[in-house]
């Protein structure tokens, strides 16, 4: 690979912390490696909370830290008298739940067992009405995975997306597991490609809602919108907030209607052009240090990824293969790239490993388009059209678990939110 | 003056035709250009007519008897299809601009909004960025012909807003195409 010396360079400038070779043995560090150890888990099941069950269950599987097992515990059952049996079955982690109705509400009290010792190493109650339910699931997913694996649960996130289902493209926002689906614009008009700010409360958007298509900053939490106007450009699109929030790059053009990308200075209002070379230049997206920017270029003739340092220079082509290459993001260590490639009339999302390898394609039915990191880096978002209509799915690092989360019109550029707080 | 900028055209869609067109910028070679002979003695003569001027024998301005919306329903304006991820206008729709460009100089007044248009086979921000190289060739046209710029407007949809749904080459190529919609008149 000819490109090889380039790789090297480029994951030391992207690379955040990889565990050295002689950390392996230690199981915090060997968790946070795609793929490789789970831990086995099981939980009783509640006979009367079926939607908690499955919640729980949901949230443990796409945390991509477990293999749950079946407990074969009964309720009420006094855990004690099972070990052996849990053991037997391979469980290394055990957890164990009492309901109790308090007025309208229901009181969970949760003991984690490790099986190995019979000891209780973690307790948590949760108490809330009939309607919070999925989310004491939520939060007890995210405090397991965080306690057994060091690492912040996904549970609580949310997902920016863009559906069609109201009769015009607005910004949308679900909880991570597909759930509780809320419009966070009533443009009515053509509003697309949402993007997190890093601290999770802004989210940038593109829309025609002013005639040209122009970017939007909406604080949701409060529903205040304000207009980012970018000087002298006639579009202004593909928001992307760099990891310190002071930026915002985008893809603009001008009078010549050519589009490169530019970058605004959220806290002056002035906007720089990053690129200058002939062709479009759109889909930028901040390496998660801050010190790079990935984007699609067609300036060698056809859409391929490049990167640059953030002040635009030093703009490098990061795809050899394939002949149209778009819409590219970096995982949250700095070390993945994801992007989606053509082939035949549609589109599949590829894996390509920063240090070295090939390529991975991830998908393989339908067109599969605008994939995107979990926060965690474990999954990945993207939007497909494999059962009719554009839905979005997420899947694990081996394109594998592909889990559905619409199924109302349609709905595409998904965007996962950072861990909120 | 008209001369020499007719020749500086033609010599660079000359030196641009083995290159990949999408890489270009959004020059429109003049009309003629293809038919022209190559000599620079001849050009400019078989050049000079095709340039759009208001005829003096003008049919009835259409904008005087139709409504907005009767304007852009007869069709007046006719559309430009391109080649996948290509914004160059082909020959065969070089009839068509010159027939816009003809209403145009008929009704003075009116005013278009050009949109810019992709087929699904693409990424939703390139081709918003594809279908403003679209609009702007197409603008770039008009204006070569003799249209005052003040009277174009440009947009791009990508592949916002289809013109037809279904998933082969029978609805691709009626969507990648620059689509001119009549806004004032």
């Amino acid at each position: 690979m000819k490109n090889w010396a380039f790789i090297l360079s480029l994951s030391s400038v992207l690379l955040a912390a990889v565990p050295s070779a002689a950390q392996q043995d230690d199981l915090y560090l060997e968790l946070r490696t795609p793929g490789i150890a789970k831990l086995n888990f099981s939980f009783l099941t509640l006979p009367d909370q079926p939607l908690w069950n499955q919640t729980l269950r949901e949230d443990l599987l796409a945390s991509e830290a477990f293999t749950l097992i079946e407990s074969g515990v009964p309720s009420g059952g006094d855990p004690m008298k099972y070990f052996e049996a849990l053991k037997g079955a391979g469980v290394d982690f055990y957890l164990s739940t009492s309901v109790e109705p308090s007025g309208t509400a229901l009181v969970l009290r949760h003991n984690l067992y490790e099986v190995k010792s019979k000891k209780v190493i973690l307790s948590k109650s949760y108490r809330g009405g009939f309607e919070a339910v999925p989310s004491m699931a939520h939060t007890l997913a995210d405090e397991l995975v965080l306690y057994l694996t060091g690492q912040k649960g996904l549970s609580l996130t949310k997902i920016a997306f863009v559906s069609d289902r109201t009769g015009h493209k607005e910004v949308w926002v679900m909880d991570a597991d597909g759930g509780a689906h809320q419009p966070l614009t009533v443009h009515k008009s053509i509003s697309f490609s949402p993007a997190w700010a890093p601290d999770g409360k802004t989210l940038y958007y593109a829309s025609y809602l002013y005639g040209q298509p122009s970017l939007l900053a909406l604080e949701w939490l409060e529903g205040r919108v304000r207009r980012l106007v970018p000087p002298k450009l006639k579009t202004a699109t593909a928001p992307a907030p760099s990891p310190d929030g002071a930026w915002l790059a985008f893809a603009g053009a001008g009078a010549d209607g050519n589009t490169d990308i530019h970058r605004l200075d959220l806290a002056t209002g002035e906007a720089e052009r990053l690129t200058f070379a002939r062709g479009i230049d759109t889909d930028p997206a901040y390496a998660p240090m801050g010190n790079a920017i990935v984007f699609t270029s067609d300036r060698d003739g056809a859409p391929h990824i490049f990167l640059m340092d953030p002040r635009g220079l030093d703009a490098r082509r990061i795809t050899m293969e394939g002949g149209y290459n778009a819409e590219p993001r970096l995982s949250p260590d700095g070390r993945l790239l994801v992007y989606c490639a053509k082939e035949g009339n549609k589109f599949q999302v590829y894996l390509q490993d920063l240090l070295g390898g090939d390529r991975v394609r991830l998908t393989n039915s339908g067109s599969n388009e605008s994939p995107f990191f979990s926060p965690n880096g474990r999954r990945i978002l993207f939007a497909s059209d494999r059962s009719g209509r554009f839905q979005l799915y997420t899947m694990d690092l081996n394109g594998g678990q592909v889990k559905q989360l619409t199924r109302e019109g349609t709905n595409t550029q998904g965007a996962w939110s950072p861990y909120l707080k | 003056m008209k001369r020499i900028l007719v020749l500086l055209a033609i010599v660079g869609a000359a030196a641009c035709a083995h290159k990949k067109a999408a890489q270009e910028p959004v020059v429109p070679p003049p009309p003629p250009a293809a038919e022209a002979p190559a000599s620079e003695e001849a050009a400019p003569v078989e050049v000079e007519p095709q340039v759009v001027t208001p005829v003096t024998d003008t049919p009835a301005q259409e904008a005087l008897t139709y409504s907005l919306e009767e304007l852009n329903a007869k069709g007046y304006l006719k559309p430009v299809f391109f080649d996948y991820d290509q914004s160059d206008i082909k020959s065969e729709f070089r009839d068509a601009l010159e027939q816009n460009a003809r209403f145009l100089a008929r009704n003075p007044s009116v005013r278009v909004m050009m949109e810019g248009h992709c087929d699904e086979r693409g990424t939703r921000e390139y081709n918003i960025a594809l279908g403003t190289r679209r609009a702007e060739a197409a603008k770039s046209y008009l204006v070569a012909l003799g249209v005052d710029a003040g009277r174009l407007q440009t947009i791009s949809y990508g592949k916002e807003k289809p013109f037809a749904d279904c998933h082969d080459e029978s609805c691709w190529s009626q969507n990648r195409r620059a689509h001119f919609v009549i806004i004032a008149k």
